[in-house]
């Protein structure tokens, strides 16, 4: 790993390009693998020499799809299956046997492949709820940022706050940041009894304050705008170093998580990469509307967080 | 369906005949009244200000701006001139409601009281943000970044009508509406996504009139049609929204900011449902912004 934090799109690819050639290309299990998107990000990060696919789904589909997409069949391994339900079975297996450093979303729906993922008879179970951390690399903010639960926990709890912060920062530290700052997100930057967010995200800022949630600094409640501007902040007389400097934004529910930063991915542009946290092998995902570019670097990220979680990382 | 600010520039000078007088509560602020002297030269605006005199004296020598020959109402201490501008409001006296260097909350707080003159009965106060972003060729409503933090079902219906009245003042007739989520199907264990898709029922029925309503809609199928295609989401809205909805003022307010802050958007906000529009914009919003906000106010007029 780099000494230095990773601090664009280009260097979340790069890094997970300079692992594989060092070591081996990262081995990763397609689930459901008979999607024509998914083959073709498959065919991409194979290509980039990121990784290697072994794709487990209906061979005559799988095979009919690769040839309809032009792609080259030699470049990935297949393991015929005769559901959705036995390929994600044998993924998560290939995954708890150490064969394979991350699990990939095919043509199934991601609750029924996690549910497999986390079943006992697998030790993938992780301590924490799984989440979703997508990083957005926008134009326009001076560093990454990594903003949770757009995609997985639709109504945090308390509890669910505090594993989706423990989530996001291991992803982080994936990424080389020793301690990532922390925003908790509300509808204002003060708090306000009739505003649970705000209470909520006051609670964590002093949970972390006394070493209770561990390798980062948590601070709220903060607006977007405070979380992400230094001008906005002390403006506001918010004097915290987290407020106008966020690596991590924590928001109340998946719904400002996704809305939000779809504004940025559509109209920034923003490249972003995205994955499950939580288990004992990171889970990806990519939707049909992302880009190929955004694809990549989602797989590549997914590999650098298995890599850090390989050495023991938290 | 209008392309951009031009427009909404025209819709105004044509409301304003004569200028709109707005009571502008504790203005010192150099933007503000920037603008202000702008809308003044254009013959839009008639600013009373309401505050303290030095103060506003001071900002405005600072931006260089001659304010001698505007109405000035002296007052002692901010709350006092919202109170003064309420009374104005209450009056009849007042086209709009214009907050300089406030507190949102406070502001807010103190001009919904009921009887103080800006309620209308029970109605529903919320802020819309009309955004012109870069890449569509179209205007965007976005409601509601201002006022209501945990709208209940019909607080949504009064929010969203709220937009619809300000689409129809310029120009719309049947606006498409989408009420954003962070999927595009009903889901029982999001309760976002059933509320939403009653309202999208209700509006089916014509209890909801003036618009098309869908939701919900994720904000890639909200507004862009090749997403909508590929994620076979049927219907007019999809792919072609120009009222956004969020469910609650933490998800309007960020999206407010990400255009703002992180893409090319002309943008400017005003505040309906009470008895005249309010222009609430935060200090961090430019002269240029504000000056769109009070062409909305005024274009939002009778």
């Amino acid at each position: 790993m780099s000494a230095e934090p990773i601090t664009s799109s280009d260097q979340i690819i790069d890094t997970a390009r300079a692992l594989a050639d060092k070591h081996r290309p990262f081995r990763v299990a397609v689930a459901a693998a008979e999607d024509a998107d998914v083959l073709a990000a498959a065919a991409k990060a194979t290509e980039a020499g990121i990784a290697q696919f072994t794709l487990y789904g209906a061979a005559p589909k799988l095979k009919e799809i690769i040839a309809s997409a032009s792609l080259d069949l030699s470049q990935f391994a297949i393991v015929d299956s005769d559901s959705a339900a036995r390929s994600a079975y044998l993924a998560a297996e290939a995954a708890d046997k150490g064969e394979a450093d991350v699990i990939m979303k095919g043509f199934l729906s991601t609750s029924a492949l996690l549910k497999t993922v986390l079943s006992r008879d697998f030790s993938l179970r992780g301590k924490n709820t799984l989440s979703h951390v997508a990083v957005l690399d926008i134009p326009g903010y001076h560093k990454l940022l990594g903003i949770t639960d757009g995609g997985m926990v639709v109504k945090p709890t308390f509890e669910q706050k505090v594993q989706l912060i423990e989530n996001a920062i291991t992803l982080f530290h994936a990424l080389g940041y020793e301690k990532p700052k922390v925003a908790v997100s509300a509808p204002v930057d003060y708090i306000h009894h009739k505003m649970p967010a705000t209470t909520e995200a006051a609670q964590l800022t002093s949970m972390a304050g006394k070493g209770e949630i561990a390798a980062c600094e948590v601070f709220g409640p903060l607006t977007f705008d405070a979380a992400t501007s230094r001008d906005v902040a002390s403006r506001r007389g918010i004097d915290n170093h987290v407020a106008g400097d966020a690596d991590i934004f924590l928001v109340d529910s998946i719904e400002e998580c996704n809305v939000v930063s779809k504004v940025m991915i559509l109209f920034s542009p923003a490249t972003f990469a995205g994955v499950i946290v939580g288990a004992g092998v990171p889970v990806s995902l990519v939707s049909r509307t992302d880009t190929a570019r955004n694809k990549l670097a989602s797989v590549s990220i997914a590999c650098l967080l298995s890599h850090h979680l390989q050495r023991g990382g938290k | 369906m209008i392309a951009g600010f031009s427009r909404i520039e025209e819709l105004a000078r044509a409301k304003a005949v004569d200028p709109i007088l707005f009571a502008c509560v504790e203005p010192h602020e150099p933007a503000l009244l920037e603008t202000l002297a702008r809308t003044v030269r254009e013959s839009l605006v008639k600013p009373v200000l309401i505050g303290d005199e030095q103060q506003i004296t001071q900002a405005a020598d600072k931006v260089g701006i001659d304010i001698k020959g505007w109405e000035l109402v002296r007052s002692a201490e901010p709350n006092e001139s919202v109170y003064t501008a309420l009374e104005l409001v209450k009056g009849n006296k007042v086209g709009g409601l214009v907050k300089g260097i406030f507190g949102v909350t406070d502001f807010l707080s103190l001009i919904l009281e009921r009887n103080q003159g800006f309620r209308v009965g029970k109605n529903l106060v919320s802020g819309i943000m009309a955004c012109k972003v870069d890449q569509l060729d179209r205007m965007l409503f976005i409601c509601d970044p201002v006022v209501n933090p945990h709208p209940r079902m019909m607080d949504l219906v009064a929010i969203l009508n709220n937009g619809v009245t300000l689409t129809h003042k310029l120009g719309y007739e049947q606006p498409k509406v989408a009420l954003l989520a962070a999927v595009e199907v009903i889901y029982p264990q999001m309760p976002v996504t059933t509320t939403e898709a009653v309202i999208a029922k209700m509006a089916d029925k014509g209890q909801i009139k003036g618009c098309l309503v869908d939701g919900p809609l994720s904000m890639d199928v909200a507004l862009i049609e090749s997403a909508a295609k590929e994620k076979s989401v049927r219907g007019e809205v999809a792919g072609h929204a120009d009222i956004l909805i969020g469910h609650n003022l933490a998800v309007s307010y960020g999206i407010y900011k990400a255009f703002a802050m992180y893409t090319k958007s002309e943008y400017g906000l005003v505040t309906l449902g009470g008895k005249v529009p309010a222009v609430i914009t935060s200090a961090d919003d430019s002269a240029q912004v504000k000056y769109n906000s009070l062409l909305l106010a005024i274009a939002s007029l009778k």
